[in-house]
This record gives structure tokens, sequence and C-alpha cells, in this order.
């Protein structure tokens, strides 16, 4: 009874900490204020503008401002205008450090004329601290920047929790590592973190092992404190058969989330691929390549070799090897001598005046003609023989042609 | 029309493997008539596999459909005459053993035993179709199990696999097993299907886990046997490698009826029994050699050593005598010269490397940064195992004392030093690459993983029973 009523007033003492909003802190820099409030070092080009700080950097060099907030920090988003681009690095400073000692995050800024954002979350980063005393921007020399606002957004606890137990339940897709490991559960704090969780690799997250591992020794230290307090009524086997219990409710709680991310990436299969017409089924990372390879075949069988260009090698070119052997795919400097080009999603490439695949202008094959194109950047290619050379016919399967 | 290729393909390597073991069982039948039966799918066609190489590389047959069934039917021909001598010149037996007695179980356990097994099921379920009618993806499927496949039942041989500018492949030098028996379903069906090639993949699963559940059912009740299974389908990266087109589940079918029959050998108390298990182990032990080339140069010389050490223990003890002794090792030595010297002449004659797709003698010896700590995030904090191996390391570091003077101590033992000797592997050479990568890891845990579950499930009902 008394476990009972300890149980609602701490839950209703925990509602305010769900209830409060997110806090959110945006420094202007293009305020004279908040531009006095920012000290450089090292730095040369530094120039006050009505829109914010622009920076352009001679030499290396930082520029930072102290900073005490109310609220807690779990996502920074700067906005700028870089023309040159660069990798900066945004630094903070600890409570209790000393004034010259700042930690490091570097950050790859993509160059353009017009403001862009940047959404670092930093919560998985060694040594980072939600609540920093100092922050700022490590700059490279021949940097072009324009800082124009830093927005420091945080979360309550409740909201964080909250976050956390959405994050853990958020499923990884399939991608070529799943068959030698799963990230599994992970731990975020922000709406921001969640949504981008398994695009970056590794994920900037917490293991959700954590979670798993802090509630089994929560409930192994109440069952040891319940043991000692009733000795009389409990034996070994009492406590040992509590803490297996813990244990089986968390493995199946494991197996219920890893589950889950099996059957929704089968899914996924079935509504990308197994229930769509073909020419028009896209497979996982390897997308239109088995629709592609399959209307392909005709040609690529009656070859010992072609030529495979594609985004990425690795996968693509083991999948078409399988697919098509005994002909043998091969990277363009192996191609000598090869009549077909098996082009695959590289819209980059360009025919040029002279009928030759060109990258960025410089000719890869030698002249053909494009044979059967899938769809843009996606076509088999045949090089124009040598006039004295029988010119074979084509063979190509009549599926439908993306539009 | 899947199905019906598999029963067909299947059934010939797996009533060769049935004749075998009840040849081997001779006057003492020790296993479960259905583990039988799933022991015999198991190594029936490990072995239907070898011959047919035997037959390939002597240039008897070569990989069309009759070159595979003649192998087969030959096999059937003689094991079947054989069983029929021993049918008929020794005692008709009773072929049922009887189980361990079933304690009365709570309703709750029941329904929650029931709702993991329907759960279960389900995932094998949506495994199976996807894997049985999506295109190949993963890197070792198109690269090597597959393709190989492809590769056998197009040119007829086993000619050395070249890469894509002609030089031989290493993966030339992995056992042909798993890629013939893709083979031969290919030349009986008469086309290279992907449902049916793959397909097999989950029954090698699906026998992992009742060879798991016979294995304790030997010396546990049903439900304790039944969660030993669920609890090794449960485990993700396991389950992922049941239902896709990869060999580490393969292997483990096989390791664990080496080792679990080695272990039950060791630590039966019947002396007729005994010999019946060291002669079973001794066939499902050295058919490892012919499964993946880590089983030759890792698992078979610690089953090797287990069984030596516990011969000698057995006869120190006086549970077996100089003469039986001398029959297993006997029994050992014939299967290790009939499996390993054919297969060792052919990847020596051929130049072919004793590596995981790396030759051993290239490998750089020294500590290697990184690998403890990838090794502690695989186990620990990624989504691979659940809890595994922390209740894995809980029990011995709590329990081992008590653990290696029980009788799971051989398989306690394997176990560890099994682990060991990866880590090991990892830690002191320039295999560390595939540790980092995670690439390598997970499939020697694979590999292990019935041996593991086993070993925990029997472990926990000791703890409870005392």
């Amino acid at each position: 009874m008394r476990l009972r009523l300890l149980f609602i007033t701490l839950s209703l003492l925990a509602l305010p900490l769900l209830a409060q909003a997110e806090d959110q802190t945006v420094l202007r820099l293009g305020d004279t204020a908040e531009q006095r409030q920012w000290g450089t070092k090292s730095l040369q080009g530094v120039l006050p503008l009505s829109n914010g700080i622009r920076i352009q950097s001679v030499k290396a060099g930082a520029i930072t401002r102290p900073i005490g907030l109310s609220h807690s920090i779990d996502v920074i988003e700067i906005m700028y205008v870089s023309p040159t681009g660069g990798t900066l690095s945004f630094v903070w400073r600890k409570p209790g450090d000393q004034a010259n000692q700042y930690y490091q995050l570097p950050i790859a800024l993509k160059p353009g004329t017009s403001s862009q954002t940047f959404t670092l979350v930093p919560g998985a980063v060694g040594n980072w601290t939600s609540r920093p005393v100092g922050i700022g921007f490590q700059i490279p020399a021949g940097v072009d920047i324009t800082l124009n606002t830093v927005t420091l957004r945080g979360w309550s606890s409740g909201e964080k929790l909250l976050e956390a137990v959405r994050c853990f339940w958020s499923l990884d897709t399939f991608k070529a590592h799943s068959i030698n490991f799963f990230w599994g559960p992970l731990l975020c704090s922000s709406p921001q973190a969640r949504e981008n969780l398994y695009q970056r690799q590794p994920p900037a997250a917490l293991s959700g092992m954590r979670v798993i591992y802090g509630i089994l020794i929560l409930g192994a230290l109440i069952f040891a404190f319940l043991y000692w307090r009733r000795r009389d009524r409990w034996n070994s086997g009492t406590f040992l058969r509590r803490i297996a219990f813990v244990t089986l409710a968390l493995w199946l709680v494991l197996d219920i989330r890893m589950g889950a991310e099996h059957l929704r990436n089968w899914k996924t299969d079935v509504d990308s691929y197994l229930t769509k017409p073909i020419g028009q089924r896209v497979f996982r990372t390897i997308r239109f390549l088995p629709d592609f390879a399959t209307a392909s075949m005709g040609l690529l069988k009656d070859q010992p070799r072609y030529v495979l260009l594609a985004p990425t090698t690795d996968t693509i070119m083991n999948f078409m090897r399988y697919q098509t052997f005994p002909s043998v795919p091969v990277n363009p400097e192996d191609g000598s001598g090869a009549s077909l080009w098996f082009v695959y999603e590289r819209p980059d490439m360009t025919i040029d005046s002279q009928g030759r695949i060109a990258e960025n202008g410089v000719p890869l094959s030698p002249p053909g003609s494009m044979v059967h194109e899938f769809m843009q950047g996606t076509y088999i290619f045949r090089v124009t023989p040598p006039s004295d050379s029988p010119v074979p016919q084509l063979k190509v399967s009549g599926i439908r042609t993306q539009p | 029309m899947i199905l019906l290729w598999l029963l067909i393909g299947l059934l010939p390597p797996t009533l060769t493997g049935w004749l075998l073991l009840r040849l081997l069982e001779g006057r003492t039948p020790v296993l479960f008539s259905a583990e039988r039966w799933i022991l015999g799918f198991v190594l029936g066609i490990t072995l239907t596999m070898f011959m047919t190489f035997c037959a390939n590389v002597t240039h008897i047959i070569v990989f069309t459909r009759w070159g595979f069934a003649s192998v087969q039917i030959t096999l059937t021909v003689i094991l079947g005459i054989a069983r029929l001598l021993q049918w008929k010149l020794t005692p008709h037996l009773n072929l049922n053993i009887n189980p361990n007695p079933n304690p009365p179980l709570r309703p709750l356990w029941k329904i929650i035993l029931a709702l993991a097994l329907l759960w279960t099921l389900f995932k094998i379920l949506s495994g199976t179709l996807i894997l049985a009618s999506t295109p190949a993806y993963f890197d070792d499927t198109l690269k090597n199990w597959n393709l190989r496949a492809k590769i056998f039942v197009q040119t007829g041989s086993l000619d050395a696999i070249p890469d894509a500018v002609g030089n031989v492949s290493p993966l030339a030098g992995y056992p042909p097993t798993v890629s013939l028996t893709k083979a031969w379903l290919s030349a009986l069906s008469g086309g290279w299907e992907e449902g049916i090639i793959n397909s097999i993949h989950v029954l090698w699963f699906l026998a992992a886990l009742l060879l798991v559940y016979y294995g304790l059912r030997r010396r546990t009740s049903w439900p304790w046997a039944l969660s030993g299974s669920l609890f090794l389908a449960s485990l993700p990266l396991y389950f992922f490698h049941g239902v896709n087109a990869y060999a580490d589940v393969f292997v483990s079918a096989h390791l664990f009826a080496a080792v679990n029959l080695l272990w039950v050998a060791l630590t039966e108390h019947d002396a007729r029994r005994r010999l019946s298990f060291f002669r079973l182990s001794a066939l499902a032990g050295t058919l490892l050699i012919f499964t993946k080339n880590e089983a030759l140069v890792l698992y078979l010389p610690l089953l090797l050593a287990i069984l030596i050490t516990g011969v000698v223990f057995l006869l120190r003890s006086g549970r077996l005598n100089m003469r039986n002794a001398t029959e297993i090792l006997t029994w050992y030595a014939g299967w290790i010269v009939l499996i390993a010297l054919p297969w060792l002449v052919y990847k020596w004659t051929h130049g072919l490397t004793f590596g995981n797709a790396k030759a051993v003698s290239g490998t750089v010896m020294g500590w290697q940064p990184g690998v403890l700590r990838t090794f502690g995030i695989n186990i620990f904090f990624e989504g691979n195992w659940h809890l595994l191996f922390p209740v894995l390391l809980l029990l011995i570091f709590t329990r081992a004392k008590t653990a290696l003077q029980s009788s799971l101590a051989s398989l306690l033992i394997f176990v560890v030093a099994a682990l060991t000797m990866q880590l090991l592997l990892f830690l002191f050479t320039s295999l560390s690459a595939e540790a980092l990568r995670q690439t390598g890891i997970g499939r020697g845990f694979v590999q292990l993983a019935p041996l593991i579950v086993m070993l925990i499930i029997l472990w926990v009902r000791e703890v409870f029973a005392e």
C-alpha cells in the first residue's frame, strides 16, 4: 500500500517535467550588442556586418563568446553564408575549465552564396556538456564565412526522456553491414537527433543497451535489498528467480525491438519490390539494379566482359558479377577492348560531341552510342566497332523503361 | 514448386545421413528418432557433397544432374545394403529413446512459451518469404556461396574461381559444400532459381534450432529445451544469418552436432551408449573440415584436444578400458584420414589458402589496438546478441568453479577456449582488420551461438536446481 502511494506521488511530481516546452535562444550575430560578446584569437579579417559577422581568415584562429543560459543546449543550428565552405570546428568550454581550454568538434560547411543552416547534435560527443560556459568556432586559414545566427535549443528532462524512448524504438534499415552487425536500440535526446539517427555511420547516439543494463543493475540492487530485508521469507533461490525474471523480461523487450526492425524492413521489401511491377521495383540500397540487370542480361551474356560504371563499386560489382556470370564486369581502367558499358545511376556522366562517355569533360570510353536507356543516367552503351567488324544484333528483353 | 525441388533434392542426402548414423549407432541407438533425421539432413548433405567433390576431382563425374545423382544413388544403395545387413544380423531394437520426464508447468509459462513460439515462427516465415523471393543482396552470398555454385553448375567442375582480372580468387580455398549443395539443387531443377538456391539456408537454420532442442531434451524437460531453441532463434544476428544465404549457421549446426555428441559421450555413464556417441561424434567432428576453413584450423584441433583429454580422464577414472579407448581414437583417425586427406591434398596441389579468404601464412603477429573495444561494443552495446554475453560472463565469473566440477566442464571448456582463441586471433594478428570493421567478429559468434545457448540453459537450470 505504501509503495503504491509512493509511486502515485512520484508520478504526479514528474508531470511538470513532461509538460515543459522546448527552450530556444537565438544569437543574432548582426546585432551590435551580440557582436560585442564575441572575441577573437589569432583571427584576422573579421568584419561586423548588419546581417552577421564575416570572417575572411588569412590564418587559423578562433572566435568565441561566453555563455550562461537558463536552459540546456541539445541542438545547435548555425545559419551562415560561405562562398568557400570549409571544415571548421565548433568549440565549447565546460564549467570549471580554464579560460582558454576548449573542446572541439569538426563541422564540414558546404559552400554557397545564399544562407544555409548546419544542424549540430552533440549529445553523444565525448566531453560535451549541455551547459557550456563558452562557445565559438575554430576557423582554418582561407575560409570566407558570414555567421548569421546561432540557435541554441534545449529540451526539458521529461521531453528528453520521451525522446530517448522514441529513439530506442526508432528502427534502422537494411544496409550492407546488417549481415555483420546491427546498431541496435539507440538513445538520443532531441527530435533532430532521432530524425537523422541512422543516416550517419556510426550514429551519433548512445547505445540503448545502457538503459537495459541500468534497469538490470537497479533490479539486482532492489532485490538484494529485499533479500536482506526479508531474510526470513526469501532464500537465494527467490533472489535468483527474480533476477532471472527481470533478465527474461528485458530479453523479450529487446527481441520485440529487433524483431520489429526485421519485420519493418521486410515490409519495405514487400512494398517497394515484391508488389511493384517489373521496371518500377526498388530493392534496398541497390535500388533499380536488379531490374536493370535483368533487362540487360540478353546483351551482357554474349560478352566475355563489360565495363561497369556505378556510383559505388563493391556491392554493385559483386551483384553484377554474380548475375551475369560468365560475363565479367570490369572497372573502366581494365576495360580496354570491351564493347559494352553498363552505366548505372550516373546522371553526372555525359555523352560528348564525339559520342564518348565523359566525366567532367574527360572522355572515359571510346566513341559509341546508347543502346538501351532504363532511366536518366542508367543505360547500356555500345562502343562503335571498327568499320571492318560485323555489327552484332541487339537483344534487349522487353522490360518497361522508366519514363 | 520450391518446396517440391527441395524435397526431391534433399531426400537422398538426408537418407544417406540417416543410414550412416544408424549404422554407426549399431546395437545401441542413442539418438531421438527426429534428431536422427535432422542430423542425417545436416551431416548427410555434407558427406554427400564431400563424396561428390572426390568423384569430381578424380574425373569420375562432372557437376550435372546425373553426376550429382549418381553419387547420391551409389551412396544410398551402399549404405542401404549395409543397413539391411545390420538389421538382419542384429536384434531389432526399439529406436525410441525415453526423454527426460516433464514436470508440471504453470499456465503463465505455457502462455509465455506459446507466444514466444508463435512470434519466432512468424519471424522465420517472414524471413523465409523474403529470402526466397528477392535477389541475393549481401556480399558473401554474391561473391562466394552463390557465385561459386553458379560456376560449378555452369562449368561442371571445381575450376579455381578467377577474379575480374583473371587471378585465382582466395575464395576457391573455401570448402565447397554449401556451393555444391546449391549447384545440386540448380542442376536438379534445371535452372537457376534464387528461391530454391537460397531456401536451403533456412532449413539449416531450422535444423540448428531443432538440434539444440534435442540436445537439451536429452538433459532437461521440454520447456527448458524449447526455451533454448527460442532463445537461440531470438538472437538477432544468428536469426538474420539463418534467413540469409550465409554459411555460418550451417557451420554452427555442424559444430553443435560435433561438440554436443562428444560432450554427451564424455559424460555418459553407460559404456555401450558412450561408445555409440563417440562413433557419432567422430563423424560429425571430422565433417567439420568440409564446412569452412576455420573449422579445420580452429575448431577441430580444439575438439581433438578435448577428446584426448577426456579419453585419458575416462581411462584414469576406470570408466573406459584401453580397448575401447583405442576403438574411439581409431574411429576419429579413420574419419580424419578419409575426409581431411583428400581435401588437404586438393588444397595443397592447387595452391589454395587455409585462412578465411586470407592465407594463414601471410598473417602478421603483434598487438592490435582497438580490437578489444570493438569486441566489447559488438557483444555488449549493439543489437546483435541481446543479453547472451552478459549472462554468459556472469555465470563464468560466479559459477565457473562449480561448473568445472560438474558434467558441464568439457562443454564450458570448449566454448571458453573457442571464444578465447577467436579473441586472441583478432587481438594479436593482422586479422584484426576483420574485427575492427566488424566483418569477422560476428561470424565466429554465430558459429558458437547454439553451444553457448545450450551451455547457459543447462547452467541456469543447475543454478535453480541448487
